[in-house]
């Protein structure tokens, strides 16, 4: 009678999930959009991508040891943050950029509010956001692309119609924006493989549905009213989906898990406001693309979103 | 074990499911050598309970301050010991030894031969299906509607859906309305149960948790105001056997898992667990998990000396490398328990709070009180915290708390 049971509590059965299964399963939603990215930009591209990976997946085990917690490279949210960082930059970025770009993102946007589920903003947009706003220049993609010819025109939309008004839009046909022959992010200007990207999280229950679909339609809705009001100055709505990180902002920034609401009203108005604010910010701003700013705006309001939620039942 | 759906963005119901056996299959057991009875509020030495003591089956066992059960065999009481249950909850188990055939308590057939119902009510404890009459009897506060519970509770188990087909249950229904004066009697079976006519009968879809008391009182009509008991079809069949001078304190168990078919036996309220395993032929292992009741509700026991009891319905095995261990990374607030709560419940800041010993904050701000125990938000929680043992150790705390402000 000395055998050992195993005795915990109820329930006995588990769905299997894990979080290392969510992280590979953005990885891999996110792998046509690369590779069409490296294919197009070339080795530099690689270098960039690999070097934002490797370097948050470092700065991750750093800050494991340093406060002394368990190794949590295993669960893949630090090459998730590595490789969405590395997705957003240029293909011609200085190295140490991308390192300090990876610390502020794993440390300052994560690991001191206390790890993966405690941040409240997605950790590759507080990184993106401090790069826009120190060294604009280098993240700046007429600059950094400046040498590339590849036979499509060469100059970042968003700053040709902020620049030029909505005409410049027609330099750009919206089958060239869908198969990445545009100038931007490393891992955000091949919308089609973006969008199958994302419908795959969503198929797989990876990402909550409610954010990408509002997000959009709160891009399409805001982009096609400043269109109707002067069609000379602001570009339609299909532009401002396919270009910039609206695709990458919709599937892979805003629904991260910790910093977006789980509860349905919230979800739809997190998300619809996340679009609003983009092209505000990309018609009014300073900005060329709204994205990161925008997101970032909606996980401050996050907690306060996931307030209204529904009452529970068998509560008076 | 029911895995998640590669692609899951429409949810796959969890059904209660067949488990291939029939009323036909049930094996009947033979008399254990000793069976184990707890009483709650009791202690050892007082009241009936003291080693030695000679005992008839249906005789009542009184523990000192008002526990009390029916003994479920005849025999001789061979140990008294204290024992702390789930949550801490202390109790007195009684074993008996048993001494051979069924000699019936006298003042029990008595009564059942002169239909003197008042007695019997001043008798009933626990029967077979029911665990606890206490509520039921004792007329404060009135029970208006017993429901007689004709669905299982745990996925998988399939011993109420069964033997609520069984013969004899209106005849025990008929009896159990005159011992317990409710106004009014209930049928909740699954969705296409054949047979049961001549009785209020409510179909549910036979889907998980729509088989918890919890959940049939807020869906169907009439339970919602108070004053509901829950009975389960064994129980009625013990009133029918009764009324035909029959004291039977047999219980159907489905036992499964363990690498068998499932099957179904029949065996005295009180047995070891380990005694149902070694007469199938069930090896236990090291690291092996031998659970009474389902896989979403029952209770792991640490010792196969547990006994199945008055409401067991199932015992499951599962081999050591079918356990899926809970692990201590904090909620990554995926909401993924948002999306399949019952009721509703904030599970993702609950979870926050309650890992943070925050109980008061559970109970007032993230409804720790409506939660119905169903552990559907700890089956898919993909950082698999321990939620469902967070929550009934939070609820603990909060009583414990509300007792000492109190008193
Ligand atoms: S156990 Fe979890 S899912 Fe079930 S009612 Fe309670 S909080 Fe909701
Ligand atoms: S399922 Fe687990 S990790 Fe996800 S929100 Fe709920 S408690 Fe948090």
């Amino acid at each position: 009678m000395d055998r050992v049971l195993t005795s915990s509590h109820a329930p006995f059965w588990h769905d299997g999930s894990r979080v290392s299964v969510r992280s590979y399963d953005v990885v891999l939603a996110a792998i046509p959009a690369v590779l069409m990215g490296i294919w197009r930009y070339g080795v530099p591209a690689l270098g960039v991508v690999s070097l934002s990976i490797s370097c948050a997946m470092l700065w991750e085990l750093l800050m494991n040891v340093v406060m002394k917690r368990s190794v949590s490279i295993g669960d893949g949210n630090a090459l998730v943050v590595g490789l969405l960082f590395g997705m957003m930059l240029p293909a011609v970025v200085p190295w140490w950029l991308i390192v300090v770009g990876t610390f502020v993102a794993v440390v300052v946007g994560k690991q001191i509010y206390g790890g993966l589920g405690a941040n409240p903003f997605h950790p590759s947009l507080v990184a993106m956001a401090i790069v826009m706003l120190s060294w604009k220049a280098l993240v700046d993609f007429d600059g950094a692309l400046v040498n590339y010819d590849m036979g499509f025109c060469m100059v970042y939309p968003l700053g040709a119609v902020k620049h030029f008004g909505a005409a410049a839009a027609g330099n750009y046909s919206m089958v060239d924006l869908l198969m990445g022959r545009q100038s931007g992010g490393i891992g955000a200007v091949f919308g089609l493989g973006l969008i199958i990207g994302g419908v795959y999280l969503i198929l797989r229950a990876t990402v909550r549905w409610q954010i990408p679909v509002s997000f959009l339609v709160g891009v399409m809705v805001t982009a096609h009213i400043f269109h109707m009001a002067d069609a000379e100055r602001y570009a339609g709505a299909m532009f401002h989906v396919l270009t910039g990180y609206t695709l990458l902002g919709a599937f892979f920034l805003a629904p991260e898990d910790s910093s977006s609401p789980v509860n349905g009203l919230p979800m739809v108005i997190y998300g619809l406001c996340g679009g609003i604010l983009t092209v505000l910010i990309r018609n009014l701003g300073l900005f060329a693309d709204g994205v990161v700013f925008a997101i970032l705006m909606m996980n401050v309001a996050n907690p306060l979103l996931d307030k209204l939620r529904p009452k529970a039942m068998g509560r008076v | 074990m029911v895995k998640r759906r590669f692609f899951n963005v429409v949810r796959r119901a969890l059904r209660y499911g067949d488990a291939g056996v029939g009323l036909d299959d049930i094996e009947e057991l033979g008399l254990p050598s000793m069976v184990h009875v707890p009483v709650w509020g009791g202690q050892p030495g007082f009241g009936d309970l003291k080693v030695g003591g000679e005992v008839a089956t249906g005789q009542l066992l009184h523990g000192s301050d008002g526990g009390y059960v029916l003994s479920p065999v005849t025999g001789v009481i061979c140990s008294v010991v204290e024992r702390t249950g789930y949550l801490g909850r202390r109790y007195v188990r009684v074993s008996i030894e048993v001494s051979g055939e069924d000699r019936f308590d006298g003042g029990l057939v008595e009564a059942v031969g002169g239909s003197d119902f008042d007695f019997l009510r001043r008798h009933l404890v626990s029967v077979p299906g029911k665990g606890d009459f206490s509520l039921l009897v004792g007329f404060d506060p009135v029970v208006n509607v017993v429901v007689v519970h004709g669905m299982d509770e745990d996925i998988g188990v399939v011993t109420r859906r069964l033997m609520v087909q069984s013969d004899g249950l209106l005849e025990g229904i008929s009896y159990l309305k005159q011992v317990v004066r409710a106004g009014r009697f209930v049928l909740v079976v699954c969705e296409g149960i054949s047979g049961v006519s001549g009785v209020d009968r409510v179909e549910v879809k036979p889907v998980y948790p729509n088989g918890l008391p919890e959940v049939l009182m807020r869906r169907v009509p009439g339970l919602s105001g108070g004053g509901v008991g829950f009975v389960g079809p064994e129980a009625v069949l013990f009133f029918s056997r009764l009324s035909e001078g029959v004291i039977d304190f047999g219980k159907v168990v489905m036992v499964s898992g363990g690498g068998m078919a499932s099957r179904l036996v029949k065996v005295r309220v009180g047995t070891a667990v380990g005694d149902i395993l070694s007469s199938l032929g069930v090896v236990v292992g090291d690291g092996d998990r031998v659970i009474l009741g389902g896989p979403m509700r029952g209770r792991a026991v640490s010792d196969l000396e547990e006994p199945v009891m008055w409401d067991t319905d199932a015992v499951l095995v599962q081999s050591g490398s079918e356990v899926i261990r809970a692990e201590d990374g904090q909620c990554i607030n995926c909401g993924e328990c948002i999306r399949v709560c019952p009721v509703r419940v904030p599970v993702n800041m609950l979870v926050r709070v309650l890992a943070s010993g925050l109980y008061e904050e559970a109970a007032e701000r993230y409804d720790l009180d409506s939660c119905i125990g169903c552990g559907l938000c700890d089956y898919v929680c993909v950082v698999r915290i321990p939620i469902l043992q967070y929550i009934m150790l939070g609820r603990q705390e909060v009583m414990r708390l509300a007792e000492g402000t109190n008193g």
